[in-house]
């Protein structure tokens, strides 16, 4: 029975959110982004913005308000490498394999995961964050997970 | 706690909600539209809770582009559900459920193709243009095999919000254990989908979704009806997706063939099916090549006395392993395509100047050399052991090469073939085992946008059991330190080099190459004197019919005659080699002394088959019928998979009024091979003759879409032209120089044959 409400809730308040939505994100669809079950998920709002250079999604589960923003830019001249200016890393850098042509993995700030990389001229950048009162190890490496995750949805759809 | 009925749903559930919410939010949309392609139909609202998988149908229904017809959800892909309607994806147990108690199958199958057959960006590239051109509905075709599950659930739609976590898993575990049924063998996608299920219950029902472990456990047979079936094991089971062609649905053109790796298996002499082969041997499945049993290394509840069937499936395939950074698998590869036990490479001989004379097979026949002697060095390559073409299936993509070298004792390159450029890039004149389908301005059709081609303009192979000829042409400079030395080897990569440049752009890094087979052999600058043979070499039998049959294959029959006479000289009771002096002199409509071979073989081997299917054709020519009939029928009896018999016995039914008898065998054929075009010709025929009107037409309408476009050869021309160095390699008696032309020696064959220009 709950479950029954808390997926006709979810389904009350996305759709609420998305008829503010400029666009559909080309990159990644919030259903992949959250991936998570109904009864958890509330406050889904999505914004795309400048065609899908941008796509950012909140929403809110019980262990925190998730925030996720993907951005996409055309690296010009010589300015294929993934150091700037997107860069947020508060942590060491770890590279990825099998992500585009080439990506890392950082921490962001206190509660976040960034992922930058490369798909030919194309750089992506996946911000995971996290606004919560009980960060853990476990909520890093699912933020990770997450990020990595996107990433990969967000390159191959680049390719 | 034992795992009743009534306590799947919660998990059913759980796995629905997971999958489905989002859609709900989607439904409950004010219902703006969305600036994509070809939009779909705007979601309705729906607030139901779903729990059940035609809840999930009517759903996904609302706002699935259903281009191709609602009775033909997945198309243009053969796929099908059991059921119908669509499937939940988290329905389908994920792979790391099952790694529980499968810690070898999936640690390979992590690493293997299949795993990685969506999310491989080879892969990508190439099916994002068709989402962006045509529309993500077109996809459906490619992800029917390459990621099941984006297809079965309805995924593959304009603003679909179903999660896409599974594209990560590309062709899962339970993607091929669940298939209940094959459909015909025309590939696609040809499966029958059931419900995913790792446990039957007591009666049989499939229970869906994933069961506890413990269960499992206890009623290990009841796993094993739910997730295997005996067709697993069979190349049908593999057809279904290692068949393809391009339908009229993707391309909007008509049927082209794509590639046909089973048909390939089934003509070869592993299926046993084909009287025709060249050689003979020992009945192997796919599996049994592919899949091989290994000492298991992981704990894998599923291995039977300490071995595993191997989910490696290793092949070809280094770039994703490379790509993935997967060094176990490309280790693995590496080693299958090294092993040499796949390819023959034979230097089979030289010719002198213009002296018409081969002189070999090398080693076994003297011979003297001098300096400033032009050579054309014979290179024999034998598809030997590989069930199906080298290279099979998209060798638009893949590249396989033949590098032949010539170097002196001071290490001084004479003549080099087959080189890399600088920048990566394969030698355009190589001889290269690859294909270039065009489109309808007779364009290279690169980036492998398939539903864009019209015509194929090249496409060089060697077929399962065959062997083609390569010349080179070279001069032993005045000044050469002897021995010279001659190596040839037929290398690989996976992908050419122009191709990695589409999907990363140029700044990649060099992908491996595999050597498949290589030999060299040093010869003396004077006296060469026959030298016992390499333990490597095949028989010299073999090699005059490994080289008679290259000589068949590229319309040489008087060279052939005279090679395949060299092996009936080394083996007199050879009977298949009177039949390759035979069927060769049919060929060349010599059906006189095609005849007398004939007869010889099967005076050597009365029920020989294959003998006694070119008797027959040689008894039509001479309108014997009841001797015609008489033969092929014993040819179909002995052999009734083969295609060529079936086809044969037929035609020799028709032509006697026989429509029934006709009929039996076309329609046979037609279950052997779906889209075989004299079986489409001829039944829309006899369907006609008997009254049969719809099934004529139906018949009629599937030659006319399957057979080759009337301008395919226009298209050809116009690539050839534009392409030299790929129209002098259609030519199947060219040779490969660098000479250019030289008072003392011709350049053309005393045939006329063309021969490559090279450098000064």
């Amino acid at each position: 029975m709950m479950t029954k409400v808390c997926i006709l809730a979810l389904g009350i308040l996305a759709s609420t959110a998305l008829c503010e939505a400029e666009d559909v994100c080309p990159w990644i669809n919030a259903a992949t982004v959250i991936d998570a079950p109904g009864s958890s998920v509330r406050s889904v709002q999505s914004i795309v913005a400048g065609g899908g250079d941008t796509c950012v999604f909140h929403y809110q589960k019980a262990d925190g308000f998730y925030s996720v923003e993907i951005a996409i830019r055309t690296a010009t001249g010589s300015n294929r490498d993934m150091a700037a200016p997107e860069t947020r890393c508060t942590s060491d850098k770890i590279t990825l394999t099998g992500i585009g042509n080439g990506a890392v993995l950082c921490g962001i700030g206190a509660h976040g995961e960034q992922v930058i990389g490369r798909v030919r001229d194309k750089i992506f950048t996946i911000n995971v964050d996290v606004k919560t009162e009980h960060h853990s190890t476990e909520m890093t490496k699912s933020l990770s997970d997450r990020a990595i995750m996107m990433a990969a949805q967000v390159a191959g759809n680049l390719f | 706690m034992r795992w009743s009925r009534s306590l799947r749903y919660p998990v059913v559930v759980r796995m629905a909600v997971a999958w489905l919410a989002p859609i709900l939010v989607a439904s409950a949309s004010c219902g703006q539209s969305v600036a994509s392609k070809d939009a779909g139909q705007t979601p309705p609202a729906d607030t139901q809770t779903l729990q059940t998988s035609q809840e999930y149908t009517s759903a996904i229904s609302k706002g699935y582009n259903f281009r191709f017809g609602a009775d033909h959800p997945f198309a243009p892909s053969n796929a099908q559900l059991q059921d119908g309607g669509f499937i939940q994806p988290g329905a389908f147990p994920n792979a790391e459920y099952c790694a529980h108690c499968h810690q070898e199958a999936y640690h390979q199958w992590r690493q293997a193709l299949h795993s990685n057959a969506f999310r491989a960006p080879f892969y990508r590239a190439s099916v994002n243009i068709l989402i962006r051109t045509k529309g993500i509905e077109y996809s459906r075709h490619c992800d029917s095999c390459h990621n099941p599950i984006g297809v079965l659930s309805g995924a593959l739609t304009q603003n679909s919000q179903v999660n896409r976590k599974f594209d990560d898993n590309g062709v899962t575990c339970m993607v091929c254990h669940s298939i209940q049924g094959l459909k015909s063998t025309s590939g696609n996608g040809g499966y029958i989908m059931g419900v995913p299920s790792v446990m039957v219950d007591e009666n049989g029902n499939r229970i869906p979704g994933e069961v506890p472990y413990e269960e499992i456990m206890t009623h290990t047979d009841r796993h094993v009806r739910a997730v295997m079936q005996s067709f697993y094991r069979t190349p049908q089971f593999c057809a279904a997706c290692h068949k393809a062609n391009l339908p009229q649905q993707l391309n909007d053109f008509k049927f082209i063939s794509a590639f046909a790796t089973y048909d390939e298996w089934q003509n070869s002499k592993f299926s046993r099916q084909n009287p025709l082969t060249f050689y003979t041997g020992d009945f192997k499945t796919c599996q049994n090549c592919h899949m091989k049993r290994a000492p298991v290394v992981l704990q894998d509840y599923g291995a039977k006395n300490g071995t595993f069937a191997s989910h490696s499936w290793v092949a070809g395939n280094t770039g994703v392993p490379f790509y993935y950074g997967f060094d176990e698998q490309l280790k693995k590869t590496m080693a299958f395509l090294e092993s040499g036990e796949y390819l023959n490479v034979d230097i089979f001989g030289l010719k002198k100047g213009n002296d018409g004379k081969v002189i070999g097979p090398l080693g076994s026949t003297p011979f003297h050399i001098e300096p400033g002697n032009v050579l054309d060095a014979y290179v024999v390559i034998q598809n030997k052991n590989i069930g199906h073409s080298l290279i099979p299936e998209v060798r638009d993509l893949y590249e396989a090469w033949v590098e032949f070298n010539v170097t002196d004792a001071s290490g001084r390159e004479i003549y080099h073939s087959g080189y890399l450029n600088p920048d990566g890039s394969l030698d355009e004149r190589a001889h290269s085992f690859t294909s270039r389908p065009v489109d309808s301005d007779g364009k290279f059709v690169d980036n492998h946008k398939v539903w864009t081609i019209h015509a194929s303009a090249y496409d060089n192979t060697i077929q399962s059991g065959r062997s083609v000829l390569i010349r080179y042409r070279f001069r032993i400079p005045e000044d050469a330190k002897g021995p010279i030395t001659l190596a040839a080897k037929v290398n690989y990569r996976h992908f050419r080099k122009s191709y990695l440049d589409n999907v990363f752009g140029e700044d990649h890094p060099r992908y491996p190459i595999a050597v498949l087979a290589s030999r060299s052999r040093t010869l003396n600058i004077g006296d060469n004197s026959p030298a016992p043979p390499d333990p490597q070499d095949n028989p010299d039998w073999m090699r005059w019919n490994n080289l008679g049959i290259a000589y068949l294959d590229a319309f040489q029959y008087a060279e052939a005659v005279d090679a395949f006479g060299e092996v009936v000289k080394l083996r007199p009771d050879y009977a298949d080699g009177y039949t390759n002096i035979a069927l060769t002199e049919i060929q060349w409509e010599k059906y006189g002394s095609a005849r007398m071979s004939i007869e010889k073989a099967l005076t050597l081997n009365p029920d020989n088959a294959r003998a006694l299917y070119y008797a027959a054709l040689l008894e039509r020519r001479a309108s014997n019928i009841s001797a015609e009939l008489a033969d092929l029928q014993e040819v179909v009896q002995q052999y009734p998979q083969s295609r060529d018999a079936r086809r044969e016995l037929g035609i020799a039914y028709y032509r006697q009024g026989d429509y029934e008898h006709a009929t039996e065998q076309f329609e046979a054929l037609q279950a052997i091979d779906p889209d075989d075009l004299a079986a489409h010709y001829n039944l829309s025929i006899l369907y006609h003759r008997m009254g049969k009107t719809k099934e004529a037409e139906e018949q009629q309408a599937l030659f006319v879409t399957e057979k080759i476009n009337s301008d395919a050869r226009t298209l050809a021309q116009h690539y050839l032209v534009d392409h030299p160095a790929v129209s002098m390699e259609s030519v199947p008696w060219h040779i490969h120089s660098d000479l250019t032309a030289d008072p003392g020696h011709s350049l053309q064959e005393p045939s006329g044959a063309m021969i490559g220009a090279g450098q000064p």
